[in-house]
């Protein structure tokens, strides 16, 4: 079995296939990431595949879904196509995040996805090409979501953050009793943080609609956007529910870029492929929609993870085991 | 028309060319995989033909002719095939240059009609040896002879062969000398206004050719031209709209890209029936739009007048052209079995993977014809 990721982050690029051969050992299946080495040398600054969910998606793209989207979905359906000389994937995980900004509207961000893949098989050139690829893509490609991205895993898992960088007096893990993927921080001096505290943004004599891009996660919006009390607590709402921009904070450090020792790259990867399941799958009413994506990918290997069956509740939404007879992917 | 094969062994780049191109054909490949080569293979063995072999070795530059790699003692071949003639040629050379005569041999219907070996200073024709003409091939001498009628389909297809590698812009802008002879355009370019303005002046004789080209690049290019006009053969073009005659711009105030335009236009115009063309990257200084606008036209003389055109690219925008016929899409691929190239796009992938994105969506991200990225030969 041949199982290809295609994650829209860095840490995922670089950590999945690590973690997912922890969590199904074996020599029988393959996992890889997409788009591959060489693909990359090419498109230095556009890499990965970018996502489609860091903005509020709205009820016009359900219809008219985004380029990012259908990019994906067209890159997902080559891997699961076969070619001349190479078989197809058989199993495509398309990985996108559920970010704060659409945290509420999780069954929008579905839709626009399906509506990318609807677009994709109708813009085929004959009935006979869009009911191949329908089927294909019904029974080799899938959808999930890390909620509100990957970064929440670390925090059920005090190793993982610790690989990623943040130091052990403040490696506390997570509540057990509070989901990662309803992430909410509550940490006062975090929330707080302001401009002083980032030098190398003070650093920067540039004009301010460049540093706006340049501002680190951790930091949110600059002071002169937070003029009223309403978009204010938008942007408190929305740091509080960044696990990246969290644990960039904790592991802040003046003297490096975006003053953060958090590289997403290396650390991030490291830790997610060395991601401790058991403790994360231990929560068991928690990591609904990780759960969906473990259950697809044992599903289709027709093997338990290497922690067990897969237990606890499981993201309807994207679950691979509701019925669907409308379905566009395994999971959607 | 018979399948014309091309073939070439050891030139430049190109270990082993061998291609049967028909229509509207695409030839894709990374920098420096042949591209331009393959085009110039067939600049030669045309320009062997009709001028001989120092006017053939002068057109495509003669140095660096050998494949570097190659065996010392492997010849350079060419060998051009219609229907059951084929024309073989070798050429003894090193890495500085030729190391003496050229081999030839003419074959139709298996029998060797005429052989010269390599390094021999006669050739043998009907069991007679013969001493080697100055300057034409044997096979041309033959054809010369005008008793040899079978040898009509290689000689029109070598004779058709027009190949626009590199067109003479600034001079295209200046003001050459007129030619009340130019029909055809020349491989640079350079006596475009010439051809335009002969083909006008005898719309019956040159089959409306003039005002094909017109109005393919009024559809390319709207809001530039109009009109053209000729005064003594000095063009000037009329943007629509323009009524005054003294507001017509002269060719150096064109874009460059209206006069690449029309300098493709005027070649595919002015091909004869079974003519092969071969324009290397076309797209240079157009935009989208005049791209597949030219395109169009292309596949209009390809069907009207059974051409064979060759496009060699690296744009996106001219991969987009071809996403429903793969097969017309050949690809500079040493991966093949076989160990030759082109290879077609329809034997390297599938129907299937080909439709789910555009050609050139798949282009762009190394899906084919892709460099070596890891610093290899």
């Amino acid at each position: 079995m041949r199982i290809a990721f295609l994650p829209t982050g860095h840490t995922e690029w670089n950590g999945l296939v690590g973690a997912f051969r922890e969590l199904f050992p074996g020599t029988q299946h393959e996992f890889h990431v997409l788009p591959g080495e060489m693909e990359i040398k090419s498109f230095p600054d556009k890499f990965p595949y970018p996502g489609f969910t860091s903005n509020p998606l709205t009820q016009n793209q359900e219809t008219n879904p985004p380029e990012a989207a259908l990019e994906l979905v067209g890159r997902a359906v080559r891997e699961a196509s076969k070619d001349k000389h190479r078989d197809a994937a058989d199993l495509v995980i398309v990985l996108d995040d559920l970010e704060p900004a659409n945290m509420h509207q999780p069954d929008i961000v579905a839709r626009v996805f399906r509506s990318a893949v609807i677009k994709h098989v109708a813009g085929l050139n004959s009935q006979a090409m869009r009911e191949k690829t329908q089927e294909r893509l019904r029974e080799r490609v899938s959808f999930h979501l890390f909620v509100p991205m990957v970064e929440a895993l670390f925090f059920a898992d005090p190793e993982a953050l610790r690989t990623a960088g943040v130091s052990d007096k403040i490696t506390e893990p997570y509540p057990l009793d509070r989901d990662p993927e309803q992430f909410n921080i509550s940490d006062d001096v975090y929330l707080k943080a302001t401009e002083d505290e980032c030098p190398c943004l003070q650093a920067l004599t540039i004009p301010a609609n460049r540093k706006k891009k340049l501002r680190p996660k951790w930091l949110g919006l600059p002071s002169w956007w937070q003029s009223n009390a309403d978009e204010r607590e938008r942007i408190v709402s929305w740091r509080k529910g960044h696990p990246k921009g969290y644990l960039q904070w904790l592991c802040r450090d003046g003297s490096q870029k975006n003053c953060t020792n958090y590289d997403e790259t290396t650390a991030g990867g490291k830790a997610l492929s060395r991601i401790s399941w058991q403790a994360l799958l231990a929560r068991e009413e928690q990591f609904r929609y990780l759960r969906a994506l473990i259950s697809d990918v044992s599903d289709l290997l027709g093997q338990d993870p290497s922690t067990g069956k897969v237990t606890g509740t499981i993201a309807d939404l994207t679950n691979p085991q509701r019925s669907r007879p409308d379905a566009v992917l395994r999971n959607l | 028309m018979s399948e014309i094969t091309i073939e070439a062994k050891d030139f430049r780049i190109l270990e082993h060319l061998k291609w049967s191109p028909s229509g509207l054909c695409l030839l894709s490949g990374p920098n420096g995989a042949g591209k331009t080569t393959t085009l110039r293979a067939l600049k030669f063995v045309r320009t062997l033909f009709e001028r001989g072999h120092e006017a053939a070795l002068a057109s495509v530059n003669g140095q660096f002719f050998k494949r570097i790699g190659s065996a010392v003692e492997e010849p350079v071949v060419f060998d051009v095939s219609v229907g059951d003639i084929r024309w073989t040629t070798r050429f003894p050379m090193s890495a500085k240059g030729s190391k003496g005569t050229y081999g030839e041999e003419l074959r139709h219907k298996n029998d060797v009609v005429l052989r010269a070996e390599m390094f021999e200073e006669g050739f043998y024709y009907g069991g007679e040896r013969r001493a080697h003409d100055e300057v034409r091939c044997a096979a041309k001498w033959l054809w010369d002879r005008g008793e040899s009628e079978w040898m009509r389909p290689i000689v029109n297809m070598l004779g058709g062969i027009r190949i626009y590698d590199s067109y003479w812009l600034n001079q295209v802008q200046g003001y050459p000398e007129f030619d009340p002879r130019a029909v055809y355009l020349a491989g640079n370019g350079r006596n475009l206004w010439s051809v335009l303005a002969n083909w006008k002046q005898s719309p019956r004789r040159f089959d409306n050719q003039y005002e094909w080209v017109m109005s393919a690049a009024r559809q390319a290019f709207p809001a530039l031209i109009s009109t053209l006009e000729f005064d003594r053969g000095f063009a000037l073009i009329y943007p629509p709209g323009v009524v005054e005659s003294d507001d017509g711009l002269p060719p150096a105030l064109m874009a460059e890209g209206l006069l690449t335009g029309l300098l493709h236009l005027t070649a595919v115009a002015g091909a004869r029936e079974g003519s092969i063309l071969g324009f290397d990257e076309m797209e240079n200084q157009l935009h989208p739009h005049a791209i597949r606008s030219i395109i169009h036209a292309m596949r209009q003389q390809v069907e009207k007048k059974n051409l064979t055109i060759l496009l060699t690219t690296h744009s996106p925008v001219v991969m987009n052209a071809f996403r429903d016929e793969p097969e017309q899409v050949y690809v500079l691929d040493k991966s093949n079995p076989s160990g030759t190239v082109p290879v077609a796009m329809s034997e390297l992938h599938s129907e299937e993977w080909l439709a789910q994105a555009k050609l050139g969506t798949l282009y762009e991200h190394l899906a084919f014809a892709a460099p070596r990225l890891d610093g290899k030969p």
